[in-house]
Formats: structure tokens, C-alpha cells, sequence
């Protein structure tokens, strides 16, 4: 079958299982997994890992890592803001949606906020599962026409005289925000600092990075 | 294709539930993990796939959890690939059975998702047409395919502020045609979006092919 007739044809079958299966999201996905399972596509144990793996080792530690590095590494800083898709390389944190990433970085005059209108594209294996309110269709249309208003409802004000640049997420690559080190940081390590660093500091709805924890 | 999910500037969607979890509930992850392990459902490209959620009826576009599409999404290729029967999927069981999967232990489920960085890069024997700095004015129009302009940008007038080399070209890709483009980021200023009513101080950047532009 042409890959235009799949296209048509995918429609009629998600509008025939939607009225057909139980309305349950968890019983729809059940009945993916046990026959995924039955069909020898994947076993059980390997959903069990990968959703372990998500809660525990892969998630925003990974880009406070990276962030903590370039603050205390200049070199390093260099190298994530020519190529951040080989610099997270390093601590091996490439992987899903990671290859073409680009990191973009705070200053006194911009801060950068990373969507995606047209899905929900996210550096995965580098932030972990993205929130929920990222992949919503608020934050999706939002974000791009009214961006101040949107961080205002995260409680984060933009001075006027700080331009927003949002960063629509169209095609392969994906964007990492470096938020600004704060003040008084300056004899922290690197590990201190990650703690500072949160999930929403690296898409850009968190602006002001908040002491506490480190020395 | 124009349809419920190119939703950037869409008004009327409300509020921001900010205070939200990665995963509300258990079948999210659970969705999540079946998508990234079984083999079939990563079958057809990301770009075909992105398409087949494109091609959700708009209620259900909009009405349907997020990781129910990709149920929806993920049974339906798997239906037409023939790897398992409408039938099968509506009684929830199979009537003939494969050979059970090896699982992956944590160590092979890590190598799996280094693994998984997929390079989009392509080699052009023809020189780009845009550099960094150069004017261009995005298309009208779309396409009835998978595009990646969305509507918000077209017939705008914006910056190259990057330029990547050249990329896998998704509209030709989601059709299963090998296509390369050269791919740049495009700067919008917000009042060239969205008018008067634009947030001062704002702009937009997207990533574009250079089949959706054309020099000012």
C-alpha cells in the first residue's frame, strides 16, 4: 500500500477503534499492550524497565548536569553552544531527540522559550518525559502569540526592556534553554549548582533560579 | 495537511495548568514505554507517524488524551502493516500467537536509548540559497500532506538567524520518499505575526526547509 493510501486509510481506522474500543484510556492501552505481548512484539518486563528507567535515570538531572558543567567550563560552554547535540556526548545523555539539539542562552537582554505548535517534540532523553502541560493544547497555542502572559501564569515576569525569543520546535532539532547562574554562586561546584536547576529553567518557564540547597 | 493540530495561535484554549506531573496516570507510561520498545509502532518514519496523528478526526484530535492518539496512532499502523487484525485489537486477544519477545534488562534499555539518536543530516551536492541574515517571506499555502510550516507563519516575512546544512526533508519523508532540503531557523518578529495586538518585545523562531521560503 502507497504511503498517501496508509495516510487516508490510518484516519478511517482511528475513528472505527475510537467509537469501537471501551472508552477507558487504560483499557485501550491494555488491550495495545496484551496483544502487543501475545504477538511477541515486546515483552511485559521490557515495559516495566523502560517506564523504571524514565522515573529513575532518565530525566532533568541529566540537563542540570549538563547546565552545572558549562557554567563551571568555559571550554565545555563553548562546545554546548556550537554543538549541544555532541557535547551532552559526554556523559552519554544522547538518545531519543537529543542528536540535533541546540542550547540557547539567558542573558540580562533575552530569554528563550521552547515549544512545539505543531506536536509536542521534546529532548527526551536529555529532560526525561515532558510535562503534561507542555504537550497541552494551551501551552501549544499559547505560547508563541502571548508569551509573557503564558510565563505570567507559570509566575514569571519578563521586564519589558527583556525581549522573549520562543523557539517553535518545527523540525529535528530540539532546544535546551541555559538559564542565567545566579548570584553568589560563584564558589559553588558543579554538583551544587545542578541542584539549582530545574526542568522548567531548561524550556524557559522559570527564569529566576532559586537558592536554596548548595552551601 | 490544515487541521486541528497546527494549533499555534489558536485563541480560546484558556488557562495553563502549570502544576502538572510528567505522567497523571499509570497507562501514560505505560503508552509511552509500548510506543519507544515495541519494534512495530517506530515502523513506519516519524514523519509518517506525526502524520497519522495529523489525520485524527479534529473532535478527536482535540477531545482525546495525548497518549490515547498514540494508541489510536500505534494500533492503526500496526493493523495496516498486517503485524495484527482490527478483529484481533477489538476482542484484545490474539488468534495466533507470536514467539514471546526477549526482554531488555535496564542495562539494554539504556543502549537502546542512546541508540536511538537518529542523525537527520543529508549532503547536497547544490549550494543552500539562503545565508544567515538574508530576508525571506514564508509560502501561503500548505499542503494536504505532512508539512512543517505552520499556519501561524505563512506569507510572513522573517530572518534566517541560523542555517543547519541540510536535512531530511519531512513532507517527502512522511510519504516514504528519501528527500533532502537545506533547513534553517527563521526569526518572526511578533508583530509581523500577530498585528497590533502583539506582546512588544517578543519574536518567534522556527525551523523551516527552504522549499517553504523565497527571497524578499
Amino acid at each position: 500500500m502507497s504511503d498517501s493510501r496508509k495516510h487516508s486509510k490510518i484516519a478511517e481506522l482511528h475513528q472505527h477503534l475510537h467509537a469501537h474500543l471501551p472508552p477507558d484510556p487504560a483499557l485501550r492501552v491494555k488491550a495495545l499492550e496484551d496483544l502487543a505481548v501475545e504477538k511477541g512484539l515486546v515483552a511485559r518486563e521490557t515495559l516495566d524497565t523502560w517506564v523504571e528507567m524514565y522515573a529513575e535515570k532518565v530525566g532533568p538531572k541529566r540537563g542540570a548536569e549538563v547546565i552545572a558543567r558549562a557554567w563551571t567550563d568555559p571550554e565545555y560552554f563553548t562546545r554546548l553552544r556550537e554543538d549541544a547535540g555532541q557535547a551532552i556526548k559526554d556523559f552519554g545523555y544522547e538518545g531519543h531527540a537529543t542528536e540535533h539539539l541546540i542550547a540557547v542562552e539567558n542573558t540580562d537582554e533575552v530569554h528563550n522559550l521552547v515549544v512545539c505548535t505543531l506536536c509536542s517534540c521534546y529532548p527526551f532523553a536529555l529532560l526525561g518525559m515532558s510535562p503534561a502541560w507542555y504537550r497541552s493544547t494551551a501551552y501549544r497555542a499559547r505560547a508563541v502569540r502571548e508569551p509573557r502572559a503564558v510565563l505570567s501564569e507559570f509566575g514569571v515576569t519578563i521586564p519589558a526592556d527583556v525581549k522573549i525569543r520562543v523557539w517553535d520546535s518545527t523540525a529535528e532539532l530540539r532546544y535546551l534553554v541555559i538559564p542565567q547562574r545566579p548570584k553568589g554562586t560563584e564558589s559553588w561546584s558543579a554538583e551544587q549548582l545542578a541542584s539549582l536547576i530545574t526542568r522548567d529553567s531548561m524550556i524557559g518557564t522559570q527564569r529566576e533560579l532559586v537558592l536554596e540547597g548548595g552551601e | 495537511m490544515d487541521s486541528a493540530h497546527d494549533i499555534g495561535g489558536k485563541q480560546g484554549f484558556g488557562a495553563i495548568v502549570v502544576d502538572a506531573p510528567e505522567f497523571h496516570f499509570d497507562w501514560e507510561a505505560r503508552a509511552w514505554a509500548l510506543t519507544k520498545t515495541a519494534a512495530l509502532f517506530s515502523s513506519p518514519s516519524i514523519d509518517a507517524w506525526r502524520h497519522g496523528i495529523e489525520t485524527m478526526e479534529p473532535t478527536t484530535y482535540l477531545t482525546q488524551p495525548y497518549f490515547v492518539k498514540w494508541t489510536l496512532n500505534n494500533a492503526g499502523y500496526a493493523i495496516l502493516d498486517g503485524s495484527f487484525t482490527l478483529d484481533e485489537f477489538l476482542q484484545g486477544s490474539a488468534d495466533t500467537r507470536g514467539a514471546p519477545a526477549q526482554p531488555l534488562d535496564m542495562q539494554a534499555s539504556l543502549a537502546r536509548l542512546r541508540g536511538n539518536n537518529i542523525d537527520f543530516r543529508r549532503k547536497l551536492s547544490e549550494p543552500s540559497r539562503f545565508s544567515i541574515g538574508d530576508r525571506v517571506m514564508t509560502n501561503r499555502h500548505g499542503h494536504s500532506g505532512h508539512t512543517r510550516l505552520p499556519a501561524y507563519a505563512r506569507a510572513a516575512e522573517g530572518a534566517i538567524v541560523q542555517s543547519h546544512g541540510a536535512y531530511a526533508f519531512a513532507d517527502a519523508c512522511a510519504d516514504g520518499v528519501e528527500a533532502a532540503e537545506y533547513l534553517y531557523s527563521v526569526e518572526f518578529d511578533g508583530q509581523t505575526l500577530w498585528g497590533p495586538e502583539a506582546e512588544p518585545g517578543t519574536s518567534v523562531i522556527i525551523d523551516l526547509w527552504e522549499s517553504y521560503l523565497d527571497a524578499v
